[in-house]
């Protein structure tokens, strides 16, 4: 017994962490995910105020006062891209929390269930999958009215058909496992057995589309407010400063250039990040991993 | 087949329907009475109840979306608020810009992808390859109104080389183009590389090599032409969602397309022209979804099956 701890901890201690096991393009995008991360919690406190109008220093270009230029109303465009990155590092996640959620519930539900909630919600999932994100979105905001959490909503939405179908077709996978039908057998009722049995051998799956689902949610938000739908015009948002931005393309380049710019890292991290983590997860199908 | 293209074709309909129904219930969810916004500002009750009247509004709103269904269906989608035409005039008016739009863009991103692809595969794991992928992860991530406005920048205030905006002269569709181009061409060329890669290690390769057949030739007839199957079932797929990302970049070029119809509408709450809209899209991404499933199922008979 002793021997047996003895020799399997070694093992265990040269086992590497997960972040050792991804590929360099996954820990580089981990690491420029840390710094939109850490801009997003501690930036505005390091910046100068992003919403400080000051018409006197209006559209100037980079000075050492403002390292990246002001915009139309004199506000500092790098404390506003900082500030940026915490309104789409948010609808990202909430976005994806949502669609996780709510197509995990109809995903698992119709998959386990079947019958006729599972043709219709299938039916129904296919024709929303069918559709580019920004237009369901975009009818979303229009019958919801504007605001951050009728946005959240409308690009969650958007995630709800990839996820429910994820989740349907890896519960009829798994539905008539050995083991869920001994817990049926054993009397165990339908939601307990998706919750508790089902639910954690679909979580490495879910965790990666997750993860880029993230990084499509924040290039669905940053669509909205460039359109100059849902989020207040006035927000340090980086779709709406491109959009504010396009008027003055002219006078100066940067407005158009470095929001963009923060919204193409940040969605390049995630994307990174998440092709590692499949290959740690799922090592065996990471060979095919660049396509998605 | 011919079950499989009824069966399809139902499933095509039954798309059509719920899209129909979705943004039915859509428009009666609009904050506002559609016929208090059709009157105007400062219409009299009277004028208000003979619109509703007029259109059928007093009715159960059962009975309601079964007459907006059989209008639909004779190509009545009713009018835009904004211009009083008839929205299925004003839709058929701009879809050719689009498609051409979205067509052109479709036409060089496979040309590019599926060349980037079969360099990649090649050079498997040398700096070409590499390149290739580093560059395919960032043009996914590129939003395409971006990738417009830094063209519009380069090309059109720095270089003056081409308008920027409008569709007034021949050179008005490069740049709208070409910044719906970086995802695409991402997603083409890797699929590329991947089925390129399968290929390359099949025994039929090895033995046309071995019977001293030219690397080139290998490459080109045997290899590639198995390659591109799953690639070309991705025509469909990929124009569906170019579709998509021209909503945006229309918007930029002011390309006159249902795109930026799409936009000005919402903004003007024309809203039976957003609906009108939203079943155009509807039925060209149910018609490509057709398409690709028709051609899968030619290339492979077991898609048939299912």
């Amino acid at each position: 017994m002793a021997s047996s701890i003895l020799v399997s901890a070694p093992i265990e201690a040269k086992r590497p962490g997960w972040l050792s096991r991804m590929p360099w393009t996954g820990r580089v995008g981990f690491a420029l995910l840390m710094v939109f991360a850490f801009a997003a919690l501690f930036g505005p406190m390091l910046t100068p105020d992003a919403y400080l109008q000051s018409l006197a220093d209006a559209l100037q270009g980079p000075s050492s006062r403002h390292w990246l230029g002001t915009d139309q109303l004199g506000r500092d465009l790098l404390a506003r891209i900082v500030a940026g990155s915490r309104i789409s590092l948010m609808i990202g996640l909430s976005a994806t929390v949502f669609g996780v959620v709510i197509g995990g519930v109809i995903g698992s539900l119709s998959g386990y269930f079947g019958g006729l909630f599972d043709t219709i919600m299938t039916r129904f999932m296919d024709t929303l999958i069918v559709f580019p994100g920004i237009l369901i979105a975009l009818m979303v905001v229009t019958v919801a009215g504007e605001g951050l959490t009728n946005v959240i909503i409308a690009v969650g939405l958007r995630a709800v058909p990839v996820f429910a179908r994820l989740v349907h077709n890896s519960t009829l996978a798994i539905r008539e496992r050995e083991y869920i039908v001994a817990a049926r057998a054993a009397g165990a009722s339908g939601a307990r057995i998706i919750w508790t049995h089902i639910r954690p051998a679909l979580m490495n799956s879910i965790v990666v589309l997750a993860a880029l689902e993230v990084a499509h949610s924040i290039l669905v938000a940053a669509t909205l407010s460039f359109l100059g739908v849902g989020i207040s015009p006035e927000t340090a948002e980086w779709g709406a400063m491109l959009n504010s931005g396009r008027t003055y393309i002219f006078r100066q380049g940067q407005l158009v250039i470095y929001p963009g710019l923060a919204i193409m890292l940040a969605v390049l991290s995630i994307n990174l990040f998440a092709d590692g983590l499949r290959t740690v997860i799922d090592p065996r199908r990471s060979k095919g991993a660049h396509i998605s | 087949m011919q079950r499989f293209l009824v069966i399809r074709f139902g499933r095509l309909l039954l798309t059509l329907l719920f899209v129909s129904l979705i943004t039915f219930v859509m428009l009666r969810l609009m904050p506002g009475d559609p016929a208090t916004v059709l009157a105007g500002e400062d219409a009299t009750p009277e004028v208000i109840r003979d619109l509703r009247i007029k259109f059928g509004l007093d009715k159960p709103i059962v009975v309601q979306y079964g007459l907006y269904l059989e209008k639909a269906a004779t190509g009545d989608l009713g009018q835009s608020i904004r211009s009083r035409s008839p929205v299925i005039e004003e839709v058929a008016a701009r879809l050719p810009n689009t498609l051409r739009l979205a067509g052109l863009a479709v036409a060089v991103a496979f040309a590019i992808g599926i060349l980037l692809g079969v360099v990649a595969a090649v050079r498997e794991g040398k700096w070409q390859d590499v390149t290739i992928l580093v560059i395919a992860m960032i043009g996914t991530s590129a939003p395409s109104f971006w990738v417009g406005l830094l063209l519009v920048l380069a090309f059109a205030v720095q270089l003056g080389l081409f308008p920027v905006a409008g569709n007034d002269s021949a050179l008005s569709i490069v740049l709208p183009a070409a910044s719906l181009l970086p995802p695409s061409i991402a997603v083409i060329a890797r699929l590329t590389r991947s089925t390129m890669l399968d290929v390359l290690g099949e025994d039929y390769v090895r033995t046309a090599l071995a019977k001293g057949a030219s690397r080139s030739s290998v490459l080109w007839r045997h290899a590639l032409r198995n390659a591109l199957i799953p690639v070309v079932t991705m025509v469909g797929l990929e124009f569906a969602r170019l579709l998509g990302g021209v909503i945006a970049v229309e918007t930029i070029f002011a390309w006159p397309g249902v795109g930026k119809a799409l936009v000005d509408s919402i903004s003007t709450r024309d809203y039976p022209m957003v609906q009108g809209i939203v079943l155009a899209f509807a039925v060209i991404f149910a018609l490509t979804n057709l398409v690709v499933d028709i051609v899968n199922g030619v290339i492979d008979p077991r898609v048939r099956a299912h």
